[in-house]
């Protein structure tokens, strides 16, 4: 038998390693590790390890069943998909709570009138009393971004009247007391009524995806938006967070109708079909920002998807319960896993698993049955990092999330 | 890579019989109990150390000495660098060399991290340490502490206290 049997094993190793260690564990098993020793526990809980944690993760899909089973869902590409706290199950729950903006492993959630930042990790949240709905007017969540200079992280908001004859735009840095207005400003919109249409064309529906954030950018492309220039070709909207000014971005022009601006990791990407009443769809991804260069990706045919399908249904070996119920016949949305991995969405049901070589993966499904699922477009990034002590003002008297599971 | 004959000293890695070849020459290691490894200069150049030392004009005729690094350890980290190598496009090979490297008791495991630490040899600091953390996942945390011989220096009131902040964890 060795004779060190016993002996610490991290005993006099430098603290680098055991942070080159532990830095690559999940979320939940570095928490855990604080409490093996104080070692472990210091080392785990500097900023610089957190915050280079966060950096590591994967950034993940979240999509909503609307509460059949599940409401909103993380995807991963182990396969074992994760409720997301604070989301509750159950189609009688749905409309309770609404995610409206993720960053940085923090989500802004809307539940019943009040909005809340939080944290589905490490469940911690903040009330924002600045956002409360109130009868008569609305407000939409258009952007939740971390300001790069200050580190301060802000939400930008626009509020409509009850008849939409009126909106202006709106940002608050989390923890500050009050949001301020923010001027509409973009090169080549001269009159202030300009702006309200702008405003209107960036969030037509309260459901409207969430923007594209690229280089301390926000993207919008108005799905169906009507150009308010009146040229087509400038059609992606962007927000610089920095300069708090707007302008246009020209999309790649070989997509035609039915196109969708989304995030490719990081990127900014573009579905759409190539032609008029063609079935595939295309996928542009942005090359070059500085020279708004656009760059062919790779192509979705559904009727090779489909026999895709049948091939990996007639060899796998797993035992199926669900019958095919029926073929993949058109494109619907699409959002990234990983960087060969894809979910698909056809018939504007069915989500896929697809990797990007063509193969057919697997079906999405958060229960037994098949039922509709929402790409929502938000991403989660875990992050362990906390919630600073000074976002928790306006504290509302009962927390509405408990922190062993739901509502 | 040719391997020279030497006169009784190991020659680890390689195994191909050739000339001389200006480009592979040799460089000896000396272990810290003394015993002598004769080494590809491309292999012992993934250890950023000895890669230093050689570019610094630092390696004398008579090899490296190594007073860190025990004979057993140091063949290990010459195979795990002998292999890379030799062979370094093909991945699928490599994976499962790696994976059949690192399947050793934690105790070695231990051991090859801090040689490779020593000798800052990347990858494979980055395989272990992976290794590691792929050990530690999942686990509870007296099974940490069982597993490597960690000692709980909390009292039970921090611990509690640990535990609760970090509740989420431990669900």
């Amino acid at each position: 038998m060795p004779d060190r049997r016993g002996t610490n094993l991290f005993e006099h190793l430098p603290e680098e390693i055991i942070d080159k260690i532990l830095i690559q564990l999940p979320s939940r098993d570095v928490g855990r590790c604080r409490a093996v020793s104080a070692a472990w526990r210091s080392i785990t809980s500097t900023p610089e390890f957190m915050l280079e944690h966060r950096r590591r993760q994967p950034s993940l899909p979240i999509i909503n069943g609307n509460g059949r089973p599940a409401s909103l869902v993380v995807i991963r590409d182990t396969g074992s998909n994760q409720k997301l706290w604070p989301f509750v199950p159950g189609f009688e729950h749905r409309s309770k709570s609404d995610l409206r903006a993720s960053c940085d492993g923090l989500l802004v959630i809307r539940h019943l009138t009040r909005y809340y930042i939080c944290n589905p990790v490490t469940r911690e949240h903040a009330f924002l009393p600045q956002l409360q709905v109130r009868q008569g007017f609305f407000n939409n969540i258009i952007g939740f971004y971390r300001h790069r200079p200050t580190g301060e992280y802000r939400v930008l908001w626009v509020w409509k009247s009850g008849d939409l004859s009126k909106s202006s735009l709106h940002a608050l840095t989390v923890g500050s007391e009050e949001p301020r207005h923010v001027a509409v400003t973009m090169i080549g919109v001269p009159s202030p009524s300009m702006e309200h249409k702008l405003l209107m064309e960036i969030c037509p529906l309260p459901s409207s995806p969430p923007p594209v954030h690229h280089r301390g950018s926000l993207h919008w492309f108005p799905y169906g938006g009507c150009p308010i220039l009146g040229d087509v070709g400038d059609d992606i909207i962007v927000f610089d967070t920095e300069a708090e000014s707007f302008r246009r971005m020209r999309g790649p022009t070989q997509l035609c109708s039915n196109r969708k601006l989304f995030d490719m990791k990081g990127a900014l990407a573009f579905w759409g079909t190539p032609a008029p009443g063609y079935r595939e769809i295309d996928v542009w991804v942005m090359q070059d920002y500085e020279a708004k260069i656009w760059d062919f990706k790779y192509r979705i045919d559904p009727s090779t998807v489909e026999v895709s399908r049948q091939i990996y249904l007639a060899s796998s070996k797993r035992k199926r319960k669900a019958t095919l119920d029926s073929t993949v016949r058109w494109f619907s949305d699409m959002v990234v896993l990983n960087e060969r991995e894809l979910l698909i969405k056809f018939n504007n049901k069915l989500v896929f698993r697809y990797d990007i070589g063509g193969e057919f993966l697997g079906m999405v499904n958060l229960g037994k049955r098949q039922y509709c699922m929402l790409l929502t477009q938000h991403r989660l990034q875990e992050s362990i990092v906390p919630i600073p002590p000074h976002w928790r003002q306006g504290e509302d008297e009962e927390p509405p999330f408990s922190s062993t599971g739901h509502v | 890579m040719a391997a020279t004959t030497a006169d009784g000293s190991k020659v680890v890695g390689g195994g191909e019989k050739s000339n001389v070849d200006e480009e592979s020459k040799m460089i000896t290691l000396f272990s810290s109990d003394g015993e002598r490894f004769e080494v590809t200069q491309e292999a012992a150049a993934m250890s950023q150390t000895i890669h230093h030392m050689m570019e610094d004009g630092c390696v004398d005729d008579e090899g490296v000495h190594l007073p860190n690094v025990g004979s057993s350890i140091l063949a290990m980290v010459i195979e795990y660098c002998n292999r890379h190598v030799a062979s370094p496009d093909e991945k699928e090979d490599i994976r499962s060399f790696d994976a059949g490297f690192v399947n050793v008791e934690h105790h070695t495991l231990f051991d090859i991290i801090r040689a490779a630490n020593y000798l800052d040899v990347k990858e494979l600091m980055d395989l272990c340490c992976q290794t590691v953390a792929d050990s530690i996942k999942s686990k509870s945390v007296e099974e940490i502490r069982e597993l490597f011989g960690i000692v709980n220096d909390f009292t039970p009131e921090e611990e509690a206290e640990i535990r609760k902040e970090n509740q989420w964890a431990f669900e």
